[in-house]
């Protein structure tokens, strides 16, 4: 909880809006991590996983990474039919290893011995259980033919079903010398007659028998329906019940004597497990490890349905991947410093505060001292943070960030717990290079922000920092630029705008004053709307500072001849947790 | 190589032990024939002496300390992996302690056992008085996040010992380059 998050709003089908005030605890339902977030082109939304459409792409083994084909997925009760198993002490997956020969050292691996299932992590083997195969491939079907419970039910279903097949069509061809052929069944027990009924409606091929059922149900009950009745044998059951009683029994016993930590199972390992099992560790069996899914994901708008997320069923990457990474900034906050204020600062009036913060903000140079990021934050402190943005396009963009729920005062939010003023509202980042251009605009970028750096101040033009009109400055000049504004240069990127810049990378600073009487975590929305262009070319000045209007519009073409794109998108910064210092 | 700082550093090392450079080994220190220390590696002799026995490996990060005053004594054949802090004032034959395991100097360690990565070798009672030591017994694998005990039965040992050999003799070739 001390950990400091930026997480971003999808307001799903709804056109897009921010989120409700962090007081409100239901707005945090709404707010997701970037990562996890998923981006529409043709909407131009931000797509979440609790709004996306999902459908199953394939089915795959965790362990061994085989796609199971649909069609064997129900036939293989949704588990690995390949030799995958779970160890069940630890639940690790198991590995198949050759046993070691009775005899002496093994000098080379031997590969034909007989094999066992080896757990990594605990070294559990299957011999505990009894488990050998002679074959290190297709454990699953040597299992499956030996040791499988389920089939003990199976095979007395099977062989209750004959003995009664045998009875029904043994007596069913006997007609009787006068009888009508409308009722050839007629020699069928009464209760045949209704078992007849269930017991064929299991076997999907035998039409006939049910034809001849529903003749016989109006059987007329002579002297010679009666010689079927007795006909039909006792059966003899394969499997004892009594003999089920002896095992619980046993299992009771050793359950009521043995010491609970290490003869019953644990939770961990029971719980996927049927209720009338063995509780015994002894007895716990591997399972077959449960397949997992590749899903497909779909916008959910009605008229767009486009395709997000579509993974490739042959490897782990995706065909089709349209994360917000790729198109919103990614904003994280960082870098705390405390403001270190001589003597005390309890008890100051309320216009004192305000004549204090305006003079904090105005001087530069005081001191400051960095501080861990998992720390707590203290009442009555004034911390800095760094906001660094980091632009995913190919473009230059221009942010530009607003409190998310006032109309007034759009650069400072103020709740109960904080005063949270973001000192440079609107700057630009940078576009994202690929490595290799980075090697030569280096020297052209350096010479290009000197020049730039006059003008950026008065008119807020925006250095693009793309370097492509520049070329005109001479590598040697760069390099005595370099050479001569070292230090100046790193020291007037802070001073001139409060904006430090590397490669795509933008960090701004923003300044949490700690009410005294905070308490809880210190949250706050921020409203963070970049502009880019789509086509080349200068664009002209046009910061509006003082633009009210919370900007609802998606994909809004701004300034007709430009080709502008604006975006706007919430996000929640949660600057940590504030503890009281406690008195002693 | 190795810095004693208030203490004097003594090693007695067996010609075929091979002990890389940068390795930290501090105090008196005995190294049994075919033992190997990996770079950045910590032999810490503290308080008392250390014997290690043959066949040895100690891996990259280790660290093998002996606050106690008597001698820790360390069998053959165990295999110290990446980041494992020992400090069990005896191990016995053919362990091994997997990357990040720690052993606590209560517990004494004896024969054939594994320290799962990651795990924290205590002794079970807590109210042992310092000077007490608790043996686990041989064949014993720590295990699992909560660091939970069983005892293996040992299936596919010689498999495991064999393939550790062939890492040993693999690493005495490629070390000394």
């Amino acid at each position: 909880m001390a950990d400091t998050t930026v997480l971003y709003h999808c307001p799903h089908l709804d056109p897009p809006h921010g989120p409700l005030p962090p007081e409100l605890l239901s707005s945090s339902a709404s707010l997701h991590a970037l990562p996890e977030l998923y981006f529409c082109e043709e909407c131009d939304a931000v797509r979440c996983n609790l709004c996306v459409g999902v459908e199953v792409a394939s089915y795959f083994c965790p362990s061994c990474l085989f796609d199971v084909p649909s069609a064997n997925v129900r036939a293989d009760k949704n588990r690995c039919a390949r030799s995958c198993f779970s160890c069940p002490q630890c639940s690790s997956s198991l590995q198949v290893q050759a046993a070691d020969p009775p005899t002496g050292e093994v000098s080379s691996s031997s590969g034909t011995g007989p094999f066992l299932l080896i757990c990594p992590g605990c070294k559990w083997s299957s011999r505990e259980v009894g488990w050998e195969f002679e074959k290190s491939s297709g454990l699953a079907q040597q299992l499956a033919r030996v040791h499988s419970a389920a089939e003990v039910v199976q095979s007395e279903f099977d062989s209750l079903k004959d003995h009664l097949e045998t009875y029904l069509t043994a007596s069913a061809p006997t007609p009787a010398p006068t009888s009508r052929t409308r009722h050839p069944t007629r020699h069928i027990s009464h209760l045949t007659q209704m078992a007849a009924k269930a017991l064929h409606r299991e076997i999907p091929g035998m039409a006939a028998a049910s034809a001849r059922t529903r003749g016989g149900r109006n059987a007329v009950k002579s002297a010679e329906d009666r010689v079927g009745w007795d006909e039909m044998k006792e059966y003899e059951a394969k499997g004892r019940c009594a003999g089920l009683e002896v095992d619980k029994a046993v299992e009771l016993e050793e359950l009521r004597e043995g010491e609970w930590a290490g003869a019953v199972a644990g939770i961990e390992q029971t719980w996927a497990k049927s209720w009338d099992g063995d509780r015994r560790t002894k007895a716990l069996l591997p399972q077959r490890i449960p397949l997992q899914t590749k899903l497909t994901k779909r916008c959910p708008a009605p008229t767009c349905r486009h395709l997000l997320i579509q993974p490739d069923s042959k490897s782990t990457r995706m065909k089709i991947k349209m994360v917000a990474a790729n198109y919103l900034p990614a904003v994280e906050i960082g870098r705390r410093r405390r403001r270190i204020v001589p003597g005390d600062a309890s008890e100051v009036p309320a216009e004192d505060v305000e004549r204090r913060r305006r003079e904090r903000r105005k001087t530069r140079g005081a001191k400051e001292e960095d501080e861990v990021m998992t720390d707590p934050l203290r009442p009555g402190e004034v911390y800095y943070f760094q906001l660094a943005l980091t632009n995913p396009l190919y473009d230059p963009i221009q942010i530009r960030l607003t409190h998310a729920h006032a109309k007034s005062s759009a650069h400072t939010i103020q709740n109960d717990n904080a005063v949270i003023h973001i000192v440079t509202p609107h700057f630009t980042i940078n576009a994202l290079k690929d490595a290799w251009a980075y090697d030569e605009e280096e020297d052209e970028e350096e010479a290009d922000f000197e020049g730039t750096e006059a003008s950026e101040e008065a008119t807020g033009s925006i250095a693009t920092g793309s370097g492509t009109g520049s070329g005109t400055v001479g590598r040697k000049g760069a390099r005595m630029s370099l050479l001569a504004g070292g230090s100046v240069r790193d020291n007037g990127k802070e001073r001139r705008d409060g904006v430090e810049r590397k490669g795509n990378v933008s960090k701004v600073g923003v300044e949490v004053e700690v009410s005294p009487q905070a308490r809880g975590l210190i949250e706050f929305d921020i409203e963070v709307r970049y502009t880019y262009r789509s086509d080349e070319g200068e664009e002209k000045a046009d910061e509006d500072v003082g633009v009210k209007d919370a900007s609802g519009a998606g994909a809004g073409a701004q300034g007709g001849a430009e080709g502008y794109k604006t975006f706007t998108f919430w996000v929640r910064v949660n600057a940590g947790k504030v503890e009281p210092v406690l008195v002693k | 190589m190795s810095r004693g700082s208030s203490i004097s550093t003594k090693i007695t090392a067996h010609s075929t032990a091979l002990i890389a450079q940068d390795s930290d080994l501090r105090g008196d220190i005995t190294l049994g024939p075919g033992c190997i220390v990996h770079p950045k590696a910590a032999i810490l002799a503290l308080g008392g002496p250390i014997v290690i026995g043959a066949d040895c490996v100690v891996e990259e990060t280790a660290v093998i300390v002996n606050r106690g005053n008597t001698v820790m004594r360390i069998g053959k054949e165990n295999h110290f992996m990446i980041g494992c802090r020992v400090e069990s004032p005896s191990v016995g034959d053919h362990n091994a302690f997997q990357p990040r395991s720690r052993a606590s100097s209560a517990v004494a360690i004896s024969s054939h056992c594994t320290l799962g990565a990651g795990t924290i070798l205590l002794a079970l009672d807590p109210t042992l008085p310092p000077g007490q030591v608790e043996t686990i017994p041989p064949y014993t694998v720590v295990y699992g996040a909560e660091s939970e005990r069983r005892i293996w039965d040992a299936s596919c040992e010689a498999t495991e010992m064999g393939l550790r050999a062939n890492q040993v003799s693999y690493l005495r070739e490629v070390l000394p380059k």
